[in-house]
């Protein structure tokens, strides 16, 4: 089936941005950045996605990304 | 928005009072019933006024073809009036069995009964506290601005599948208890209809309840999904 992973701390790491500094300035609650950051999110709205690729000058595509079955099996099998 | 919520608390508090009083007037009822003879007492002097008046001249009576013969008719008389013609036909029997001879009495059919009576007992109450618990559970949801939770689900589904199992035992029960009294008429004069009747509005609200609880579920899934969209 495949899932979306969010890597808004990825791109936290790489603009050295705390979660709270992050929360305040896309203005949404630091409760809701890290259900974003953990992926329990279900959806994501324009308006946000639009504030954090401002706020970490970035393109969504660095945020959200698909993976596939196949492409996780293979992470797993790398890992071990 | 607030005056919407406490709108919606006041309406649950007007279900709540409704339902405490039908409640409380059920309750006053069996417990008046309970301790009322008053009603045996009638019955008796009824008898025995049928009695010395000789009127008591049913001969049979056919409950399921419902037939009006005068054969199954008790002719009424008014003493005041006698131009006034009335008759009664006999729809209900209260047929008590009773013989020195236990073993004649005794078949798998009354045990069937008693539990099957008894299960729908424990649902009737079951079902009470539950309504109860719903009710308040509702109104503090209401109060925290969450509607839709799975307590509120699982309780939902619950009566509703009391108040069909509920029926069942009730209706079950009722027809086992003819099958055993048919048993002891049969060659009498004397026919009770035997034919298994089920309670199709009861079940029917059962399958609604079932119903609004998955309604209640789609609720909380939305809930839930527009809670996680951030």
């Amino acid at each position: 089936m495949g899932k979306i992973v969010v890597n808004v701390d990825v791109m936290m790491a790489k603009r050295k941005i705390s979660l709270s500094e992050l929360a305040d300035k896309v203005d949404i609650t630091p409760a809701n950045l890290s259900i974003l950051k953990t992926g329990k999110a279900k959806a994501i709205r324009f308006s946000t996605l639009e504030s954090l690729c401002k706020v970490l000058k970035c393109q969504p595509g660095d945020i959200l990304e698909y993976v596939s079955d196949d492409d996780d099996a293979d992470k797993r099998k790398k890992t071990k | 928005m607030k005056k919407e919520k406490n709108k919606k608390l006041q309406k649950l508090w007007v279900l709540y009072g409704a339902f405490f009083c039908i409640m409380m007037v059920l309750v006053g009822l069996f417990v008046s019933d309970a301790f009322n003879t008053a009603d045996y007492e009638e019955f008796v002097q009824f008898k025995e006024k049928q009695e010395s008046l000789n009127l008591a001249t049913a001969k049979s009576t056919d409950l399921r073809n419902g037939s009006s013969d005068y054969d199954f008719t008790i002719p009424i008389i008014n003493p005041n009036d006698s131009s006034i013609i009335m008759t009664a036909r006999i729809n209900e029997y209260d047929i008590t069995i009773a013989t020195e001879d236990r073993d004649k009495l005794s078949s798998p059919l009354v045990y069937v009964t008693v539990i099957l009576q008894f299960l729908s007992y424990i649902c009737l109450v079951a079902i009470f506290i539950f309504v109860f618990i719903i009710l308040y559970s509702l109104y503090k949801s209401i109060k925290n601005g969450k509607v839709f939770q799975k307590k509120n689900i699982l309780w939902l589904r619950i009566v509703g599948l009391l108040l069909i199992v509920m029926t069942l035992c009730e209706d079950f029960a009722r027809y086992f208890e003819y099958q055993y009294v048919q048993q002891f008429l049969a060659n009498t004069s004397v026919v009770i209809d035997d034919n298994f009747y089920l309670h199709f509005t009861r079940i029917l609200l059962g399958l609604l309840i079932l119903f609004v609880a998955e309604l209640f579920k789609i609720g909380y899934d939305i809930q839930e999904e527009q809670d996680l969209t951030i």
